[in-house]
C-alpha cells in the first residue's frame, strides 16, 4: 500500500505526540497495525497443582505468561480446568518473588539468629558445602538430609536422589509425598507387589457406580469430578456413594451419603467383605486363580517416638509390615464379627445405607470404581484401609477391567511420576526397587556407573523421623525443595520448629516465595518454577507429561535442578567417600561428584542441538549439554523391560502424555489384564506379576483404635484438609487476587449446635488447643462443609493460621505417613 | 477481651513463651509476618462477599468470570441448580443475567448439546465469589494489552 | 489559505477509568482518529482540518469533558493540498 504524504504527516503527528506521552509505538494503533505484534505463543504444559494432571495451554509474549486455558486435546481434561488451573497465569507473579539467595548473617558472617541478607550463589554454595563437609567428616553420612517433593519434576527428583544416595552416600532423602501417598504405596506393595493403579481415568466413562472412601473429589480432584458428574447425570443407572467424616461438596451428587465416625472405615470395609462372603457374592474362580489369603500383623503401634507409652505398649511395632498365610475359610471367620448391626452402631451410618453400599460391590452387573486419597492415606491404619479396599475388589474380581477399578488418587502433580517412580523415598530406588535389597542396590550402581558399595545399605530417615532427628541434633545439614513443611508437617511446635531452629542444624530452603519454611530457614535459595524450566510430571493414572521452558526465571532465581547439579561440583569423591571404596576403585579418585554423577557419559550424552527449536533451556546453557534428556534416558533404563517402560524422551514433548508401561510405542490402560497389558502371559487372564506367583494378597486386618480420640479435656475431633481455591500451603494461590478473595482465610468449620454450646457464633474468634499447641481462628457454621457435632474442620492453606501446630505426629507404622485427619482438640471462645 | 488475653499471655509464658523466644528469628514478611511462627496473632474478621453485581475485568478471555454477587444458600445438587435458574439460555433473557458461555453446551468431545453439559454442572468448580478484602500480596501479572504496551505501563 | 490542510496531533490525559468514554467522545468529532492510548489514561488523537480554528475548537471541547485532565496540541503541520494528493476535508 502506498503511503501518501498525508498519511505520513499523520503518522508523524501521532508519533510525536505518543513520544511526548511516553506511549511506545509498538502497540496496537488505529493507523498502523501489525498482526505479528498481537500474536502470542501457545504451548502445552501440565497444570502445576494436583495429581489429576490436567493439560493446559500457556500463552507467552515477551517472556511473560499472559494467558492459560484448558487443553482441548488432552484426554484427562478435554478443555476443562478448575478455578485454580484457570488462574495459573498469575502464580509466578506474586510481588514478593525471591530473586536472590538470602543468608542469615550478623557482622558479615552466618549467624543462626542473624537477619537475612543477600548473598551470591557462590557464597550460598560455599557455606552449604562447608556445612555438609563438616557434618560428613564429624558425624558421617547420616548427619545430612533432604526433604523433597511430589512437585519436583521427574529429573529434579532423580538428580536429588542420585546426589544424596550415591554422591553424599546418605539415604536421608524423603519427599513430602510421605505425608500424602506413602500409605497408598505400601498398600499397593503389600497387595500387588508393585506400586500404582492398575486402571486409568478411562474407568470413569465405564463404571456405573462410584464409591468415594473419604475423598472430597468435588474440591480436591475437580476435573475428575466433572467426569463422574458427566457419567452420573447422563447415565441414569449410575450411582454415587460418598463416605466421609463430615458432609462436603461431593455430597451434592451422592445417592448414598454416609457420614461415619472417624476411624470406623476399617469396620465398614470388613463388614462389606463379610457381606460378600455371607451372601455368596464372591467370584470364586477369580479368587482361586489370582489371589492368596494372608493375615497381617496386629497391634502395630502408631509411629510415635519409641518413648511414647502408646508405642512402648504396642506388641508388633517392630514387625508391622509382616503377615502369615491364611485361607478363605479362616478369612471368612475373621470378618464374621463385622456384622451390619456392628458396622452401623460403630460408624453411625444408618444400616440400610451400609447395605446399599455393600450391594454395589456384590452385584456382578455393577461396575464399581472405588476412589480415595487423604482420608484413607492420612490415617494411622492407612495401609490397612488401602489393603481392605483391594480385598473387596479382589473378592468380587472387580479389578483391572474397564470400569471395575480400585483407584488410589494422587494429591500432588508428580507424587507418582517423581516421588514414587523415581524412588525418592528414604527406602527406595527407581522402578519400585528397594535400598534394603542388595541386588537392587547393585543394579542401581551399575546403571549409575558407580563402584559396588557406593550406595549405603542403611535405610534413610523418613519425613517425620527427619524432623525428630533435627530436634535431637543428629541431622546437621538439611535442605528442602518445593515443599513447605513448617506449614504442612505435623506437630510444628513440638517436632518441627525446634529442630530447624536447633543451633546444631543448618537448614536450606529452596523456594519461590518467603513461605513459613523459608522464614524458619538459615539460607533461602530462590527457585525457578513451572514453565520457567523444562519439566516432566507423572499423574495418578501413570501418565508422564512433559513441558518446555517458556519464560525466564526472574532475577537470580534458578531451577532446583541447576541448584542440585551445580552444588555437586563442590565435592570431590575424596572428601565424601570412604578411603576403602576409593582404594578399590582408584579411577574415581580426585573426581568431583559432578563428574561422577552427571558428566558420566550418560547424563551428558545429549548435546544442546537436541533441544527442540525455539525453546530456551537455561540448564543446557549452564552445563553445556541437554541435562534433562540425559537424566531422563538414564532413569528410564531402570524401568524398561521391567513393566515400568517409559517411551523415549522426545515422544513426550510431542504428545499429551502416555501411560506406562509404554511397550512398542503403545501405552497401557489396564495393567495385569490379558489383552491390555503386554506383561501378562498369554492364557493367564489376569496376572499380578508384582508377586512371584502372580497372585495378589487378600489381607485379614482388624479394627484398631486411633492413638488419640476426644475426651473430657479435648472434646472435639479435629480434621484438616484443603479447599478447591487453594493449593496446599497457599504459597502460590494466595498470591492470586481472585483466589485469595474467594477464600481469604482458613475458617473453623463447626456445627451450629456446638457453636451455641460454646457461646460463639459465625465469625467469632476461638482458641483451638491440643496437647501440642494452639491456634486462633474464626468460626464458620455455614458454607460448603457441614460437619457433625463433635468435629471441626480447618484447612491448612493459610500461613497465618498454622493448623499443624495442633496436629499429632502419629503415623501409620507401616507407611510412616502422618494422620492429619484425626486428633483431639479443645475450643474456647476469645471474648 | 483484655482479661482473656492476659490469661492467654500468662499461660503462653508457661507453656510456649520460653521456647518461642528462641524459636522465632527475624525473617522477611510473606503471607505471615516474618519472625512470628511461634506466635498466635489475632485472626482477621471475616470480610463480606462483594455483592455489587458489577462485571469485573478478566485477566484474559479464557478466564472464568468471578461471581459479582452473594451465593449464600444457593442449592446445587442432583435435583436443582440455583445458578442456572438465572444464567441458563432459557432464563437469561428474563433475569438479564449473563448467559453461560456456549462452551458449557458441549460434551467431552466438543459436540453441542441441547442443555448444559453435565461436566459443567457444578458452577463453583470454576466460578467463585469475591470477598471485600485487599490482595494478600500484590500480583504483578500483566495482561496481554499491558505487555503489548510494554514500557507504557511503567511510570 | 484555501489550499492547505492542517494535520495535528493532540495529547489528551484523562482519568484512566474514563478513558473509553473520552475516546468515544473524541471519535464523534469529525476527522479525528485515535493514534494510540495507554492504560494510564493517555490518548493520542490525530486530526486533519481545513482551518486551524477547528483544532482549537476540538481542544476546547475535549478540555470541557469532565474526566479530561488536560488536552494539548503537540504537533501541527500545514501542508499544501497538492502535496497531500487528496481533496480538502
Amino acid at each position: 500500500m502506498k503511503l501518501t504524504r498525508r498519511d505520513f504527516a499523520k503518522a508523524q503527528a501521532g508519533a510525536v505526540a505518543a513520544a511526548v506521552a511516553g506511549i511506545p509505538l509498538v502497540e496496537a494503533s488505529n493507523l498502523i497495525t501489525s498482526s505479528d505484534q498481537t500474536q502470542m505463543e501457545w504451548n502445552k504444559a501440565p497444570c502445576r497443582f494436583c495429581g489429576t494432571g490436567c493439560s493446559v495451554m500457556v500463552a507467552t509474549k515477551d517472556n511473560q505468561v499472559v494467558a492459560t486455558h484448558g487443553d482441548i486435546k488432552a484426554e484427562v481434561n478435554r478443555g476443562l480446568n478448575c478455578v485454580k488451573g484457570y488462574f495459573l497465569s498469575k502464580i509466578m507473579y506474586g510481588k514478593d518473588r525471591l530473586t536472590k539467595p538470602l543468608l542469615r548473617m550478623k557482622d558479615g558472617k552466618f549467624d543462626k539468629n542473624g537477619e537475612f541478607a543477600e548473598v551470591s550463589w557462590d557464597q550460598a554454595f560455599d557455606i552449604m558445602a562447608e556445612k555438609v563437609k563438616a557434618a560428613l567428616k564429624n558425624h558421617g553420612p547420616n548427619s545430612v538430609g533432604m526433604f523433597g517433593s511430589g512437585q519436583w519434576t521427574v529429573w529434579e527428583g532423580y538428580a536429588a536422589s542420585k546426589l544424596y544416595k550415591a554422591g553424599l552416600r546418605s539415604n536421608n532423602i524423603d519427599p513430602n509425598a510421605r505425608h500424602c501417598m506413602a500409605s497408598a504405596v505400601m498398600g499397593f506393595m503389600r497387595t500387588f507387589g508393585m506400586d500404582e493403579p492398575m486402571g486409568c481415568y478411562d474407568d470413569f466413562e465405564h463404571a456405573n457406580a462410584f464409591v468415594l472412601w473419604g475423598s472430597n473429589m468435588a474440591e480436591m480432584h475437580p476435573v475428575l469430578w466433572t467426569r463422574i458428574t458427566d457419567r452420573r447425570l447422563s447415565a441414569p443407572d449410575t450411582q454415587v456413594a460418598v463416605l466421609s467424616t463430615y458432609e462436603h461438596r461431593s455430597f451434592e451428587l451422592a445417592d448414598i451419603p454416609m457420614v461415619f465416625t472417624p476411624h470406623t472405615d476399617l469396620v465398614i470395609l470388613n463388614y462389606i467383605a463379610n457381606y460378600l462372603i455371607e451372601n455368596d457374592a464372591i467370584d470364586k474362580d477369580f479368587v482361586a486363580k489370582h489371589t492368596n489369603f494372608v493375615k497381617g500383623a496386629e497391634d502395630i503401634g502408631y509411629g510415635l517416638r519409641p518413648t511414647n507409652p502408646l508405642e512402648a505398649r504396642a506388641k508388633n511395632a517392630e514387625k508391622a509390615n509382616t503377615w502369615e498365610p491364611y485361607s478363605l475359610e479362616q478369612f471368612a471367620e475373621f470378618v464374621k464379627p463385622y456384622t451390619l448391626a456392628r458396622a452401623a452402631k460403630e460408624s453411625g451410618v444408618p444400616a440400610e445405607r451400609l447395605e446399599k453400599l455393600a450391594k454395589l460391590y456384590a452385584d456382578p452387573n455393577i461396575r464399581v470404581m472405588s476412589l480415595w486419597t487423604m482420608g484413607a492415606n492420612q490415617h494411622t491404619r492407612g495401609v490397612w484401609v488401602n489393603n481392605l479396599i483391594y480385598n473387596i475388589h479382589l473378592l468380587t474380581g472387580k479389578i483391572s477391567q474397564p470400569g471395575n477399578s480400585p483407584f488410589s488418587l494422587t494429591g500432588q502433580p508428580s507424587a507418582c511420576g517423581t516421588a514414587r517412580e523415581v524412588g525418592t523415598f528414604a527406602h527406595r530406588l527407581p522402578a519400585d526397587m528397594l535400598i534394603a535389597n542388595p541386588e537392587h542396590r547393585a543394579k542401581a550402581e551399575k546403571i549409575w556407573k558407580l563402584p559396588a558399595g557406593a550406595i549405603q545399605d542403611q535405610l534413610g530417615f523418613h519425613a517425620v523421623l527427619q524432623s525428630r532427628k533435627l530436634k535431637d541434633g543428629e541431622i546437621k545439614f538439611y535442605w528442602t525443595q518445593v515443599t513447605n513443611n513448617m506449614q504442612a508437617g505435623p506437630n510444628v511446635m513440638e517436632e518441627i520448629l525446634p529442630g530447624w531452629r536447633n543451633p546444631e542444624a543448618f537448614v536450606v530452603v529452596s523456594d519461590v516465595y518467603p513461605t513459613v519454611s523459608a522464614q524458619a530457614a538459615d539460607l533461602i535459595l530462590p527457585s525457578a518454577m513451572w514453565v520457567e524450566k523444562e519439566g516432566a510430571y507423572g499423574n495418578a493414572e501413570r501418565r508422564t507429561q512433559f513441558w518446555h521452558q517458556l519464560v525466564k526465571a526472574p532475577g537470580d532465581a534458578k531451577s532446583d535442578l541447576w541448584q542440585l547439579v551445580e552444588f555437586s561440583k563442590r565435592f570431590t569423591t575424596d572428601e565424601v567417600w570412604p578411603a576403602e571404596l576409593l582404594d578399590k576403585n582408584p579411577d574415581f579418585k580426585g573426581k568431583t561428584l559432578f563428574d561422577v554423577l552427571f558428566a558420566n557419559g550418560k547424563v551428558n550424552a545429549f548435546g544442546k542441538e537436541d533441544i527442540a527449536e525455539g525453546y530456551a533451556n537455561d540448564e543446557a546453557d549452564a552445563f553445556g549439554f541437554y541435562l534433562q534428556k540425559g537424566l531422563f534416558e538414564e532413569y528410564a533404563e531402570f524401568g524398561r523391560g521391567h513393566a515400568h517402560d517409559l517411551a523415549d524422551f522426545d515422544t513426550y514433548h510431542n504428545s499429551r502424555g502416555l501411560r506406562w508401561p509404554v511397550v512398542d510405542g503403545k501405552e497401557t490402560k489396564w495393567r495385569y489384564a490379558e489383552g491390555h497389558d503386554p506383561y501378562v502371559k498369554p492364557g493367564k487372564g489376569f496376572e499380578f506379576y508384582g508377586k512371584p506367583d502372580g497372585k495378589a494378597l487378600i489381607f485379614a486386618l482388624p479394627y484398631e483404635a486411633p492413638p488419640e480420640a476426644p475426651d473430657a479435656d479435648f472434646p472435639f475431633w479435629l480434621c484438616t484438609g484443603r479447599v478447591i481455591e487453594h493449593w496446599h500451603t497457599g504459597s502460590m494461590t494466595d498470591r492470586v487476587d481472585e483466589l485469595h478473595k474467594a477464600v481469604p482465610q482458613a475458617l473453623v468449620y463447626m456445627h451450629p449446635d456446638d457453636a451455641k454450646k460454646l457461646n460463639v457464633r459465625r465469625g467469632s474468634e476461638v482458641m483451638l488447643t491440643t496437647r501440642r499447641g494452639e491456634m486462633r481462628g474464626r468460626v464458620e457454621t455455614r458454607g460448603r462443609n457441614k460437619v457433625p457435632q463433635g468435629l471441626i474442620f480447618v484447612p491448612f492453606f493459610d500461613a497465618k493460621r498454622l493448623v499443624n501446630k495442633l496436629t499429632l505426629d502419629a503415623t501409620d507404622p507401616i507407611s510412616k505417613q502422618t494422620d492429619f485427619k484425626k486428633c483431639a482438640v479443645k475450643i474456647e471462645a476469645i471474648v | 477481651m483484655k482479661k482473656h488475653l492476659l490469661i492467654a499471655a500468662c499461660m503462653g509464658l508457661l507453656s510456649w513463651g520460653a521456647v518461642a523466644e528462641s524459636l522465632d528469628a527475624p525473617a522477611p514478611d510473606g503471607r505471615r509476618l516474618g519472625g512470628t511462627i511461634a506466635q498466635e496473632l489475632q485472626a482477621e474478621e471475616m470480610p463480606k462477599v462483594e455483592n455489587k453485581d458489577l462485571k469485573r475485568e478478566r485477566n484474559y478471555p479464557e478466564q472464568p468470570p468471578t461471581i459479582p454477587h452473594k451465593i449464600d444458600g444457593y442449592r446445587v445438587d442432583t435435583n436443582s441448580n440455583k445458578c442456572l435458574s438465572c444464567h441458563s439460555r432459557s432464563t437469561a433473557a428474563k433475569s438479564q443475567a449473563p448467559m453461560i458461555s456456549i462452551t458449557h453446551y458441549m460434551d467431552r468431545d466438543g459436540q453441542p448439546l441441547a442443555t448444559v453439559s453435565p461436566r459443567r454442572y457444578f458452577c463453583e468448580q470454576c466460578h467463585v465469589p469475591q470477598h471485600e478484602t485487599p490482595a494478600a500480596i500484590p500480583n504483578t501479572f500483566k495482561n496481554i494489552d499491558q505487555v503489548l504496551e510494554g514500557g507504557a505501563s511503567q511510570p | 489559505m484555501p489550499h492547505t490542510v492542517h494535520i495535528a496531533s493532540l495529547l489528551v490525559h484523562s482519568q484512566p477509568s474514563a478513558l473509553e468514554a473520552v475516546k468515544a467522545f473524541a471519535l464523534t468529532l469529525p476527522h479525528v482518529e485515535v493514534h494510540s492510548q495507554s492504560p494510564q489514561g493517555k490518548l493520542v488523537l490525530v486530526c486533519e482540518s481545513d482551518h486551524e480554528k477547528r483544532i482549537a475548537d476540538y481542544l476546547d471541547a475535549l478540555n470541557a469533558q469532565p474526566s479530561v485532565l488536560s488536552a494539548a496540541l503537540i504537533y501541527h503541520e500545514i501542508a499544501p493540498v497538492e502535496e497531500t494528493e487528496g481533496c480538502t476535508p
